[in-house]
């Protein structure tokens, strides 16, 4: 069935100029709701210098990025999580002197639905520490927890402020095998409530294994696009990054 | 106003950006190698200038040669600072709150020496010097503001030459540019800071002592001084030195041009007018564009 | 000591704490009453002030991190604002309303172009600002300039009226403190303390945050420098706009123990009473006095005394 709602992210003809080097040129894409999107590519493709520009760290040169056909182009991370656009951070930034809880509890009181009073934003964060399956270390310092937990923790924030779109970088940095499968399953589970995902990744495996569609990136240009068979059989692709057969799913 | 009036101011802010400039060198080697806002630096100045007013009056040694025979005793009393003190505080990639606070309760500690062994009278150095003119044409320029830019240039050149031509340089140039990275292929860190840090206070004690030859100066100065290197060092950029010659460039030059329109005692107001303007123009100055090339890690 | 009891010393401990204040409160409020001694009293009311000060500061510089150097500049705009304002037969409890108006405004020019910087560079730049504040007003004619400003008050001088209004002062101060500290104001700034960008990214707006908390601490700073100017029915440039009087308010709360709610509460009754000591004493050395315990708290206890108290009484718990 056909989604005819606009496209929770459009992203078109995006541009970004470092000095006379452009690290992204002329990249479109659309991600539908309620997909798991990701984006791969070799080391220098760009993919860090568009994932920032869609997360508002970086303004692009020249091209648009719109969300629910609405402009988000160059918009500050603050605003863009009012506009329900929400990022997790490839090296973890917790808020290392509050407890977990309260490092969620901040995302619930300044999210795209903001809540006030402190009690019913407890509540709200205990829900999104539970979503993520690390509610019973609520009460943890947030700095003592491992790198497995602390990457839930950051989705647990992100998800905290209520966004239609969550932007994963790397979110699998670091994790062990099983780790890794858990995480991806959060990621399904994530989708599967409504909220879009777009991740960027390193790990091929995991990207093709979880995502509906996959965009790769190549000296900063769009190489290919569609899912993931189509990606591991196209051989642009196998020759610019998986270099030989690609490894089948099974 | 006339071309030789004109002429006379811009000589006036070149003699003045040499000062400036070799004033905030020491701060920003100490910032670009150990990210420390120096806050005590105005505190080294003081001394300096105290300790060129102490052996020209002692042992009537020309204050500017006082002055270049600060920096060794500076340079020593640096190095102890940053064994004793400095060295305890942690590393980091970017300035932190507890540093700032600890050299500001070291400027508070130098200033009080200061007050019990000079006590709070204005002192001056008054040589001959002090009042002759030299004739540069139709310009004429105070002969002692001219010594004291000739004696900046050769400092920085010094600097200069020390970052580019030696090891130490060397290192201390990768440690700005990127710290982990030098750690990694085998700067020592701690000797390496230690020295800039040396360096650091030794040309604030030299800049101290060559601005006693311009300016009387009590215990608390230096914070004049203080801010407006720090408005130098946000308009030009804050590791490296040519950043800082154009900074001081430029604010001498404001400085210089705005006596034509507003009182001297408004002097201090108009350099932070300047950064407050340099602020809205370019949002964030020069500091915070860097932190955000940073972000992207 | 099985569960239950360690939770029921828990809440004895909880009871305790929320009642702390309002006994002291209440000591506090009562004391000129039972000891007659126009000295304590003296004593006190500059403690409440400096307390309101130290509260206030710890605000943007405990709880969001943002040091500045330059809180003379509220402490002054309050004075003068009262000052001229109860010259002009204005009553002084509101002329004490528009120093904080005054305050908050004059805070928020400072902060425009001031919190587009981070960290120690704000910090330097509030130097800068307010001693650009100090040379301009000790340069401007209708304040007196340099030699100061005398104000006429024509009621009687109640030393009591001076010293309840400097309480409630410090007891507003605390309770905005107190109040802020677990509301979402209170995480918000945590958090931009904690990693700015961070805080960024799930919602806070820095920029407003900081211009809101400054506003906020400069206008009780304001009403501080108000209270006092119409005690001291005097005021200069130099004292109230003096970089020393930034250097105080800036060290109490780092003594007393910066970022908490009673930390500065602490440092406030220290450093006044301390100075009052130190002033009569050995005036010559206070710079050396506090530069040395700047730099021993930065060093070896950053947590300030509540921090050092916290873990004495910790490691006095652990042994039991």
């Amino acid at each position: 069935m056909e989604n005819v709602n606009p496209p929770i992210l459009e992203v078109e003809k995006v541009t970004k100029y470092f000095g006379g080097l452009a690290a992204v040129k002329d990249v479109s894409f659309e991600v539908r709701q309620g997909q798991i999107f990701g984006f791969i590519g070799p080391n220098g493709a760009g993919k860090t210098t568009l994932f920032s520009m869609i997360a508002g760290a970086l303004k692009p040169s020249s091209g648009r990025i719109r969300s629910l056909g609405r402009d988000i182009t160059g918009l500050k991370p603050f605003k863009l999580i009012k506009s329900g656009i929400a990022r997790t951070h490839q090296i973890v930034r917790p808020f290392r002197e509050m407890r977990v809880l309260e490092n969620v509890q901040v995302a619930v009181h300044f999210g795209k639905n903001p809540i006030t009073s402190a009690t019913a934003a407890k509540e709200r964060a205990m829900q999104a520490l539970r979503s993520a399956g690390i509610d019973q270390l609520a009460n943890d310092p947030a700095s003592i927890l491992s790198v497995g937990h602390q990457k839930r923790l950051e989705i647990a924030r992100a998800l905290a402020t209520d966004p239609d779109l969550l932007l994963c970088d790397e979110i699998c940095g670091g994790l062990t095998h099983s780790e890794t499968s858990d995480m991806l399953q959060l990621l399904r589970r994530i989708r599967d409530s409504g909220t879009t995902v777009m991740y960027v990744e390193h790990d091929v495996k995991a990207i093709t294994s979880v995502c509906d569609r996959i965009m790769v990136l190549n000296y900063g240009r769009k190489l290919a696009e569609g899912t993931p068979e189509h990606i591991q059989s196209d051989p642009a692709v196998i020759e610019a990054y998986l270099g030989t057969r690609a490894p089948g799913k099974s | 106003m006339t071309l030789v009036d004109f002429t006379s101011l811009v000589v006036s802010a070149l003699l003045l950006a040499g000062i400036y400039a070799v004033m905030s060198v020491g701060m920003t080697v100490i910032y670009g190698v150990m990210k420390i806002v120096n806050l005590a630096h105005a505190g080294f100045m003081m001394l300096g200038a105290y300790f060129a007013l102490e052996l020209f009056e002692r042992f009537h040694i020309d204050p500017i040669l006082a002055a270049f025979l600060t920096f060794p005793v500076m340079f020593l009393i640096g190095g102890a600072v940053h064994w004793v003190l400095v060295r305890k505080l942690p590393h980091s990639d970017e300035p932190t709150l507890p540093s700032l606070l600890l050299m500001f309760g070291l400027w508070l500690v130098l200033q009080n020496l200061g007050y019990l062994i000079w006590g709070n009278t204005d002192r001056s150095i008054f040589t001959p010097r002090t009042l002759s003119v030299v004739n540069l044409g139709p310009i004429s320029i105070s002969t002692v503001r001219l010594v004291v830019f000739v004696a900046a240039l050769v400092c920085l050149g010094l600097l200069q030459a020390v970052l580019h031509y030696t090891w130490f340089g060397r290192s201390v140039r990768a440690l700005i540019q990127n710290r982990r990275a030098a750690l990694i292929v085998g700067v020592y860190e701690d000797r390496t800071a230690g020295i800039a840090f040396g360096l650091g206070i030794g040309f604030a004690g030299l800049a101290g002592g060559l601005l006693g030859s311009l300016y009387s100066f009590d215990p608390d100065f230096g914070r004049a001084f203080l801010i407006r290197a720090f408005v130098i060092i946000v308009l030009g950029g804050l590791e490296s030195i040519s950043g800082v010659a154009i900074g001081a460039l430029v604010l001498a030059l404001v400085e210089t041009f705005s006596i034509l329109f507003v009182p001297a005692g408004y002097q201090l107001a108009i350099s932070f007018g300047l950064l407050a303007l340099v602020l809205i123009v370019l949002p964030g100055g020069i500091a915070s564009l860097l932190a955000k090339a940073r972000r992207l890690a | 000591m099985n569960a239950s009891s360690v939770v029921i010393a828990g809440q004895r401990v909880a009871r305790w704490r929320s009642a702390l204040p309002w006994a002291l409160l209440a000591a506090l409020a009562l004391s000129p009453l039972l000891i007659s001694s126009p000295n304590l009293v003296r004593l006190l009311f500059t403690t409440f002030l400096w307390v309101t000060t130290s509260i206030a500061w710890n605000l943007l510089g405990g709880f969001a991190g943002q040091v500045s150097f330059g809180f003379a500049v509220f402490y002054g705009m309050g004075a003068y604002t009262t000052a001229l304002l109860m010259n002009a037969g204005v009553n002084p409890y509101p002329a004490f309303l528009a120093s904080a108006v005054t305050a908050a405004l004059v805070s928020l020019v400072v902060g425009l172009p001031a919190f587009r910087l981070r960290g120690p560079y704000f910090a330097i730049a509030t130097i800068g600002i307010s001693e650009a504040v100090r040379v301009v007003m000790t340069n401007l004619g209708f304040t007196g300039g340099a030699s100061g400003y005398r104000i006429v008050e024509h009621r009687p001088f109640r030393q009591l009226e001076h010293y309840y209004t400097a309480l409630l002062l410090a007891a507003i101060a605390f309770a905005i403190s107190a109040l802020v500290a677990h509301a979402k104001f209170g995480l918000g700034l945590q958090a931009i303390r904690q990693d700015e960008d961070a805080a960024a990214d799930v919602g806070v707006n820095p920029y407003t945050y900081k211009l809101a908390v400054h506003g906020l601490a400069a206008g009780l700073t304001g009403v501080a420098g108000g209270v006092f100017a119409r005690y001291a029915a005097f005021i200069h440039p130099g004292g109230v706009f003096g970089f020393h009087t930034s250097v105080h308010i800036l060290l109490m709360p780092v003594i007393g123990g910066i970022g908490t709610v009673w930390g500065p509460v602490l440092g406030g009754f220290v450093f006044g009473i301390v100075e009052e000591e130190i002033v009569a004493s050995f005036p010559q050395v206070h710079l050396l006095i506090y530069g040395s315990l700047l730099i021993l708290i930065i060093l070896f206890e950053p947590g300030g005394i509540l921090g050092g108290a916290r873990k004495l009484f910790r490691r006095f718990r652990g042994k039991r």
